[in-house]
């Protein structure tokens, strides 16, 4: 009984499983399941879906190909961040599978017919603007895809572009909003002001040692100095050995020799022509007939260059009465050159056929290239012999400092030794200093362990293709607060300015209680050669006023009741500013110009949209299952 | 299986096993067969639906791209009509309507037909399911819903865009959010509350452009150095 039971539930269950498995296999495919299991963990997997390393290379490197291209034909390499364009790379196609995620749970599909359409209107695939499938199949193997392949690739561009049109160029802009950006844009204010200038109390004003000591004190911060480093250095400069290379008289006469020995005469040849063109037995046949007529006439003491321009169909030459100019043998095809070898001065060729057709050759010119003179040579010779030498010198003295300096705890011997002369700098941080110090490979070895804290000569440095140096820090210096002796100019300044500032504001607002008052403020301003500057109208866009002060006019609250408005204003560089307000005229339609508002309603209606999708995209990411981010960030492209 | 059992007694065991179960086992994998196709079939039919509904929304997609910053002519909006009202009858359970029914909402409130715009985004609003085994993202809608705000302003009701604002949770979307209420609260002659939920909006904005509502903050008398020195 007991066994019957188990039977019949081994049954149950084993076509139950049975059951499950084919469906599981027929549903995803055997492929997928044993592909999951045989491939190693994936890198970078959005919800789930992984994204392979291999196409967040690929983008990252097409990015930062653009931008190279972006930095113009003589790209500056070192200033290229190529984590930039991985960064963008991962972020991108994070974003990419997000949203075809996002389009199959919302049941968006592309129809047969509209990947069809697509691929009939790309242009890559058309021959004289029709579609041509030949064409589109040898495209797609030269691009390693399969046909079903690249039409899934085109169903998922489509889908992509139907969610971006859905959410980013879907915004609109409202009247109301139209009417108020033009309200705002072009309200009116008009003011006056007068501005006390801090420079009239710079020198009025008293520093005491006790404020300058005060200040001090209370400000370390802000004298804080970097680690700094000063080195001395040997270098070695192939320009300057190139000085020190002597070339004897014979030394140059020799490498004169032996150009001689290399040099092979050539003998040059100047050509005319009149040409026939022709390429089928017919007209070869027809060419040498008038060929011949021509030939005669010029046998007969007819003008070349005249028959040239009336019969040669090689318009260029016939203009210049058929001159070819120069060949040394292989400018032109094998038998006109083979004729005109054969040729002696103003000799007119019997008809002649080559791949253009037929010719009638007159050799104009011989000319036998002649080897230029020791003396014109002399200096290129020089300069050469100079350079071969330094590059020997070069490599040997190099040698030489690389042992030398190594063995020595100074650079007194490598500089005896070689004959380079020590060289200083002054101190510099780790941002560089001038001249050598400014050079990158120089500062990381000065701040070095090695050199730095070691006090060891440096390795030799390559500093460009022509100059290697090896250093030797002289005085190290911790970062520290600058002693007050140094500062104490920079500190009395700004304590100055400070105090002249205070005056100005001070001054400033008893003028300003003065208005409100009602004293006779032009008296008292005209007694401090001041006065008031009115603008009438004007907008946030004024071009005279100050932009501080345009800021500060435009943040007051509006005048009510024929009231004024009054406020000062401490400006950036010390000044200090009065502004009456005298009223606000609110802009309107009829300010904006017809191109400004298409421009406004373009610029409001792309940030609706781009605002849209932004917080789309955040939204997503931020519900979104995301591994393997960081990893992905940090790796580097494998081919940088 | 004991130790001592036969090949033979072993086949006899997996013959008794087969008669015992061979019959239900067959009819398992019939039924799950029969299933598995039908599913297919269902998908396919549904694939193709949606299709359909695919390509009608794509005339209306290219419109709206081609219109960014621009009114659309009324004869293109009569040929949106067109095919929205098709996507509306045979399609509206679909994602493509909704999609559409944003583009038909963008027409219309550049036209300055609020009504109409505010029925298209109201609908959306009122239609969030689009069935049993897909899901629309949530954040269409609260796009949708602050679109409907910036209508309802503009038809002269600021409350009711408040209202519409304060019925969900901003989510990511508090710049476009709060700079909708600042304006509706503006409008309502709240020059202190506008100004809180101005900066609200900026404080946001990430990596978007903060122009205009520095400009409006400015004229709230928030001065724009300020802001700049904040950030």
């Amino acid at each position: 009984m007991l066994q019957k039971i188990r039977d019949k539930t081994q049954g149950v269950i084993s076509h139950i499983l049975v059951g499950l498995l084919i469906a599981v296999f027929a549903l995803w495919g055997v492929d997928r399941i044993v592909g999951n299991l045989s491939q190693s963990a994936p890198e970078l997997t959005v919800n789930g879906d992984e994204i392979p390393s291999a196409e967040i290379d690929r983008l990252a490197q097409k990015k930062t190909q653009d931008m190279i291209k972006q930095l113009g034909n003589k790209p500056d390499l070192s200033k290229l961040d190529e984590s930039f364009s991985r960064v963008a790379a991962v972020n991108e196609l994070i974003q990419r599978k997000l949203l075809e995620q996002a389009a199959e749970s919302s049941g968006m599909a592309v129809s047969v017919n509209a990947v069809d359409r697509r691929i009939r209107q790309t242009s890559d695939f058309q021959l004289d603007g029709v579609y041509n499938a030949k064409l589109a199949t040898q495209m797609l193997q030269g691009a390693g895809l399969t046909p079903n392949s690249y039409r899934a690739q085109l169903s998922r561009d489509i889908l992509l572009n139907q969610q971006l049109a859905g959410y980013t160029a879907t915004g609109f802009v409202t009247p109301d909003q139209l009417a108020k950006l033009a309200a705002l844009v072009h309200q009116k204010r008009s003011l006056r002001y007068f501005v006390v200038p801090s420079a009239k109390f710079t020198d009025s004003v008293t520093v005491s040692d006790q404020d300058i000591q005060d200040y001090y004190q209370h400000n370390q911060k802000l004298f804080q100095q970097e680690e700094q480093v000063s080195i001395e250095y040997v270098e070695l400069n192939k320009a300057k050995l190139m000085d020190a290379v002597a070339v004897s008289d014979e030394q140059l006469k020799a490498a004169y020799q032996d150009e001689v020995a290399a040099f092979k005469a050539q003998t040059e040849r100047r050509a005319s022509h009149i040409l026939w063109p022709a390429s089928t037995e017919a007209e070869i046949a027809a060419a040498r007939k008038e060929a011949a007529a021509v030939k005669a006439r010029l046998d007969a003491g007819e003008d070349f260059s005249k028959l040239a321009k009336q019969y040669s169909k090689d318009a260029d030459s016939a203009q210049k009465g058929g001159d070819l100019g120069f060949t040394t043998g292989s400018n032109f095809p094998e038998p006109f050159e083979a004729a005109l070898q054969k040729m002696t001065v103003n000799q007119v060729s019997e008809p002649v056929q080559s791949e253009f057709g037929i010719h009638l050759i007159k050799l104009t010119e011989l000319k036998d290239t002649k080897i230029d003179s020791f003396e014109t040579r002399k200096e290129a010779l020089l300069h050469d012999l100079k350079q071969k030498g330094a590059d020997a010198l070069f490599t040997s003295k190099l040698e030489e400092l690389k042992t030398l300096s190594f063995e020595s705890p100074d650079l007194t011997e490598p500089s005896t030794r070689l004959m380079l002369p020590k060289q200083t700098t002054g101190l510099f941080g780790r941002s560089g200093g001038t001249g050598i110090a400014a050079a990158k490979p120089v500062i990381t070895a000065a701040f070095s362990q090695e050199v730095m804290e070691k006090g060891l000569n440096s390795e030799v440095i390559s500093v460009d293709d022509k100059t290697s140096v090896v250093l030797h820090v002289l005085e190290h210096q911790p970062a520290q607060v600058r002693p007050l002796d140094v500062v104490r100019g920079e500190v009395e300044v700004t304590l100055r300015q400070q105090k002249a500032k205070a005056q100005a504001k001070e001054l400033g607002d008893s003028f300003l209680n003065a208005v409100k008052n009602g004293d006779n403020i032009d008296a008292l301003l005209g007694a401090q050669h001041l006065g008031w500057t009115a603008l009438e109208n004007i907008e946030r866009s004024e071009p005279k006023l100050n932009p501080e002060i345009t800021d500060k006019v435009f943040t007051m609250d509006r005048p009510q009741d024929g009231k004024t408005i009054l406020d000062g204003l401490a400006m950036q560089a010390g000044d200090y500013a009065v502004v009456e307000l005298k009223n606000v005229t609110e802009g309107s339609q009829a300010d904006v110009k017809e191109a400004e508002a298409a421009s406004m309603r373009n610029f409001l209606s792309q940030q609706a949209g781009a605002n849209d999708f932004a917080g789309y995209m955040k939204s997503m990411e931020a519900h979104a299952k995301i591994k393997g981010r960081d990893k992905q960030l940090a790796a580097k492209d494998p081919l940088l | 299986m004991a130790l001592d059992t036969t090949e033979e007694e072993q086949v006899e065991a997996l013959k008794n096993w087969w008669k015992d179960n061979g019959t239900s086992l067959l009819t398992g994998v019939v039924v799950v067969l029969a299933l598995m196709f039908g599913f297919r079939k269902w998908q396919d039919s549904q694939s193709s639906t949606v299709g359909e509904a695919s390509d009608l929304y794509q005339q209306i997609a290219d419109m709206s791209v081609n219109n960014v910053g621009k009114v659309v002519t009324d004869d293109e909006l009569l040929a949106a009509q067109n095919v929205y009202s098709q996507l509306k009858e045979q399609y509206s359970s679909t994602i493509y309507t909704r999609y559409a029914a944003l583009a038909m909402a963008k027409f219309h409130a550049d036209k300055g037909e609020l009504d109409l715009a505010a029925t298209e985004l109201q609908w959306v609003l009122d239609h969030q399911s689009i069935g049993l085994l897909k899901k629309a993202d949530p954040e269409l809608f609260l796009i949708a819903r602050q679109r409907l705000a910036l209508v309802r302003l503009a038809q002269g009701n600021p409350k009711g865009a408040i209202d519409l604002l304060h019925g969900a949770d901003a989510g990511t979307f508090v710049t476009t959010f709060s700079e909708t209420e600042g304006d509706a609260l503006l409008q309502l002659g709240d020059r202190d509350s506008a100004r809180a939920a101005y900066q609200k909006a900026l404080a946001a904005i990430g990596e978007g452009n903060p122009v205009l509502l520095k400009l409006k903050l400015q004229d709230l008398g928030v001065s724009v150095s300020s802001v700049e020195t904040k950030q």
